[in-house]
């Protein structure tokens, strides 16, 4: 387990854990398994208009509302609706979010020595939504940063937009 | 008095002032039924005991510290169960350290000695939970004291009244002295004496008292504000005037403030002379002028001998006034009756509703699914409908469970027009109806500020002073009532005043000034009256300490309509002025129109819904080619174009397949083009999830009949997003997304 790894640097073993992995398209994508909640079936979203693309809508959790984020727009891949496509809810920093991916795949368990620090490919490919790039059982799985992708500048930017300030008093 | 407790009397001895010769007789007293009453004790330690009550008694001032030390001592050995003796102090020395020692060790720093001290530490190792609880129940019991506390200022002899109080009063301190919140438990002491007092008949319950009384609940909240915002470690501020209400209450408690004995006179039912004077059988001068000769006579007894009432209506007048009297009494005791309940968390509580809200749908969903509606499944059909009525009753209940009783509430107003009388020189007759009608939990809390504020708003410039009011012949004392009761689904609180009445040319005049208005031509009365809700608004002729700042009846307004109530005005010059507040009966459910856009549903409170109509093309008009007008009755009405404003695909862009749906209120109306009306639904609102924040236009979420997510319109913010041309920054995003 983790523990042999005492030599590697903090920011990697701080990583080692159980991952739940995932595919989309053909890259499979690591979720630490503490930030999922559970993994649903795909089930009726509700668009919601005025928001970010990468928000599918919202859905309906056994009586709560929570909003769903399709990581494929996300990521800017091309939208392609599979056959096993779920959601899997996570929840960070206490607020409930639910992902689309193409195909849940299995947990595995990483240890702080086959974690690398994520490649920098330039401009063209962001890559600080990743903890890192890990292998396991012979397979590249790349480590998600699931805080960074759900509240990146970029949705606090699209939040903000939307938010006018003499909307507040009349709502309150 | 209840037998007071060995760590009872240790804490007496810590606040005991040596100086107070009061206070010390009472705490040898109260070391003298402890000895009466401790079974365990051998006959030498009574005698032990018996000796160190005298001893306190005959000690002067000067000499009393010492003995207390030495009594400090005695009780220590006491609590270790040792055999008693007395050892006195050598009358004249000072406290040596080594008899002193002892009683720090049972009470490190609380000695007062100085009246007021700022502040008291919490006790290292107290259980929060157990703090909590004692603040949260305590501060139900003060309420339930309050209301025994007005209800003695009607009848001063109630007995159940003041056992009522005494028993809070003493709880608060048994608790507070346990948790070892030593100077909270001592004045709540110290207000629990004079009330034991009182209930022995030893202290007359006079209108001081009674000022003292309910001066010390209001210490004790105070001191629970205090304690609740400290926590371990932190110290306790002691409220200010503490001290001061404390010697008075001691003062009070010894029988010496003698001075303010008010003929206290049962407030609430009406004089004889009042009765009589309504019933038309003597004019008030007449009334006057007999009373006069010599006022020691018995009102009626002076009317009849003077021949100015014949005896059997002051006899019929009599009675009416026994009756009420005791109606009064059996209104304001009827209801003292505790319920059984349990304390449970609102958050656990609004899980359970949420949940019980998916039960329903999910068990419509099984009884539309097909096997069921089938024919040639009745006995499944029979057990689908039989589940679902115990769902409906379950749903039913968990909505009941948020409900809780206005009856805080109006206490809390009765208590204040207590105040505001005594304050503004204006006597007052409150009246509350249907206070154990229920709100929402959230509901009760949200108009407890507008109702203090319309009532001190009723008691400044509604009502007279008592001279204006017998110049206009009225009863001398105003007449307030505030009720609340059920009409058409909706909760109705009425405050309502036999004051002057709102004076429309005032108001119109006011107005005016104020550039409000050009004219009053075309307003009706409601119009009028509705602008004492406008900001900055206030008739009052000078600012009291009361009111009339001229801030106020718009925050009402708002407060009233952010929980999706309404606030009406019907007042008569010189009669009188009645406040109606129209409320939902919970916040948690929305009346909504369900409307279809495209292949999208949204909903649209009902509230904000004035008509919806098919528009024929000639009601159709534009500006500039895009800016779309829809004339109706004269009037011409933006078109907003939910499909555009939202960017929905596949909706109906026609104006004779579709529908406008006219919303907002005042200046601020629009035509929505939605497609079609899909019937109307209770939802429950729901947030969009913090994930998501706030979108512009959206006021939330429900879950819909189907399961799926339906999303409620927040009609001014669409209205104002409309204005602001944000549709084209909207399109703007779109393009700016689609090249990331």
């Amino acid at each position: 387990m983790s523990t042999a790894s005492s030599a590697v640097a903090p920011h990697q073993s701080s990583h080692a854990g159980k991952y739940l992995t995932f595919f989309l398209a053909n890259e499979e994508y690591g979720l630490k398994i503490l930030t999922v909640h559970e993994i649903i079936g795909m089930m009726p979203v509700t668009r919601v208009p005025r928001t970010p693309d990468f928000i599918r809508g919202v859905l309906n959790l056994r009586g709560k509302v929570i909003p769903v984020v399709d990581l494929r727009i996300r990521f800017g891949m091309p939208v392609v609706e599979t056959q096993d496509v779920c959601i899997i809810v996570v929840q960070v920093r206490g607020i409930q979010m639910g992902i689309v991916v193409d195909r849940v795949s299995e947990v595995v368990t990483v240890l702080a020595d086959a974690i690398e620090p994520p490649p920098s490919f330039g401009f063209d490919v962001p890559t600080d939504f990743l903890l890192g790039i890990a292998k396991a059982q012979g397979r590249v799985k790349m480590l998600l940063d699931i805080d960074h992708v759900l509240t990146s500048t970029e949705i606090v930017q699209a939040t903000e937009a939307v938010i006018d300030p003499s909307a507040a008093s009349t709502a309150a | 008095m209840p037998q007071p407790s060995l760590d009872e009397l240790a804490l007496l001895l810590m606040q005991l002032d040596p100086a107070d010769d009061v206070g010390a007789q009472r705490f040898s007293d109260a070391m003298r039924e402890a000895s009466d009453t401790a079974a365990s004790l051998q006959p030498g330690s009574i005698i032990a005991v018996l000796k160190c009550t005298d001893s306190i008694e005959r000690a002067s001032a000067a000499e009393r510290e010492g003995v207390l030390a030495a009594v400090g001592t005695l009780l220590e050995a006491w609590m270790r169960g040792d055999a008693l003796t007395w050892v006195p102090p050598v009358p004249g020395t000072a406290v040596t350290p080594a008899v002193a020692a002892p009683v720090q060790a049972i009470a490190p720093p609380a000695r007062i000695s100085e009246p007021v001290s700022v502040v008291e530490t919490l006790p290292d190792d107290v259980d929060m939970d157990l703090l909590h609880d004692f603040i949260a129940e305590s501060r139900d019991m003060l309420a339930g004291a309050e209301a025994s506390l007005l209800q003695l200022e009607t009848d001063p002899t109630d007995d159940e009244a003041i056992n009522t109080v005494f028993r809070a009063f003493h709880t608060i301190k048994g608790t507070a002295a346990f948790l070892g919140l030593s100077k909270l438990s001592g004045f709540a002491h110290k207000a629990e004496s004079l009330l034991s007092q009182v209930r022995d008949r030893v202290v007359v319950y006079t209108s001081h008292n009674a000022d003292l009384s309910l001066q010390s609940a209001d210490m004790l909240r105070e001191f629970l504000d205090a304690v609740d915002s400290a926590s371990a470690g932190t110290p306790v501020l002691i409220p200010d005037g503490c001290g001061e209400l404390t010697r008075d209450l001691e003062a009070a408690a010894a029988g010496l403030v003698t001075a303010p004995v008010v003929s206290d006179q049962p407030l609430p039912a009406a004089r004889l002379g009042d009765i009589l004077v309504d019933r038309g059988v003597v004019d008030r001068g007449t009334l006057e002028a007999v009373h006069a000769v010599d006022p020691s006579i018995p009102l009626g007894q002076a009317l009849v001998e003077a021949n100015v009432a014949p005896l059997k209506d002051v006899a019929q007048a009599l009675r009416q006034q026994a009756q009420q009297q005791k109606q009064v009494r059996q209104e304001s005791t009827g209801s003292t009756g505790s319920n059984d309940s349990i304390r449970v968390s609102t958050d656990r509580l609004d899980k359970l509703i949420d949940m019980v809200g998916e039960l329903v749908i999910a068990q419509a969903m099984i009884g539309a699914d097909g096997i069921v509606t089938q024919a040639g499944h009745q006995t499944l059909t029979r057990k689908v409908s039989m589940a679902g009525k115990i769902v409906r009753d379950l749903q039913d209940l968990s909505m009941s469970m948020r409900m809780v009783p206005l009856k805080p509430v109006f206490g809390k107003l009765a208590r204040l027009v207590r105040d505001l009388s005594q304050k503004g020189g204006k006597s007052v007759e409150f009246q509350t109806h249907g206070e154990d009608t229920e709100l929402d939990r959230n509901m009760v809390d949200a108009i407890s500020d507008p109702l203090v504020h319309m009532v001190r708003n009723s008691m400044d410039h509604g009502l007279e002073s008592p001279s204006d009011r017998t110049a206009m012949g009225k009863r001398p004392a105003g007449l307030l009532r505030l009720s609340a009761f059920h009409a058409g689904g909706a909760v109705v609180v009425e405050l309502h005043d036999d004051g002057r009445g709102l004076n429309r040319d005032k108001i119109v005049a006011k107005a005016i000034a104020k550039g409000l208005i050009d004219s009053d031509k075309t307003l009706s009365d409601q119009d009028v009256f509705a602008l004492i809700f406008a900001p900055g608004f206030s008739t009052a002729d000078q600012v009291t300490d009361i009111s009339g700042r001229g801030v106020g009846m718009d925050v009402v307004r708002r407060n009233i309509e952010s929980i999706r109530g309404r606030i009406e005005i019907s007042s008569t010059v010189g009669k009188g002025t009645t406040f109606t507040l129209r409320l939902p009966l919970t916040l948690a459910i929305t009346d909504g129109m369900l409307v279809r856009v495209g292949q999208e549903r949204y909903i649209v409170p009902t509230t904000s819904i004035q008509l919806s109509f098919r528009p024929s093309a000639e009601q159709i008009c534009t500006v500039a080619g895009r800016g779309e007008m829809v004339v109706l009755r004269d009037e011409t009405l933006p078109v907003l174009r939910l499909h555009r404003l939202f960017n929905v695909a596949g909706a109906c862009e026609r104006f004779d397949e579709s529908l406008l749906m006219l919303v907002g209120d005042g200046d601020k109306r629009v035509a929505l083009l939605v497609d079609d009306l899909l019937g109307q639904h209770q939802v429950v609102a729901k947030s969009l999830g913090q994930g998501i924040g706030r979108v512009d236009g959206l006021s939330g979420g429900a879950i819909l009949g189907d399961g799926r997510v339906g999303l409620i319109l927040d009609i001014a913010q669409l209205i104002q997003l409309s204005r602001s041309g944000t549709v084209a920054d909207d399109s703007a995003r779109q393009d700016r997304r689609s090249v990331a």
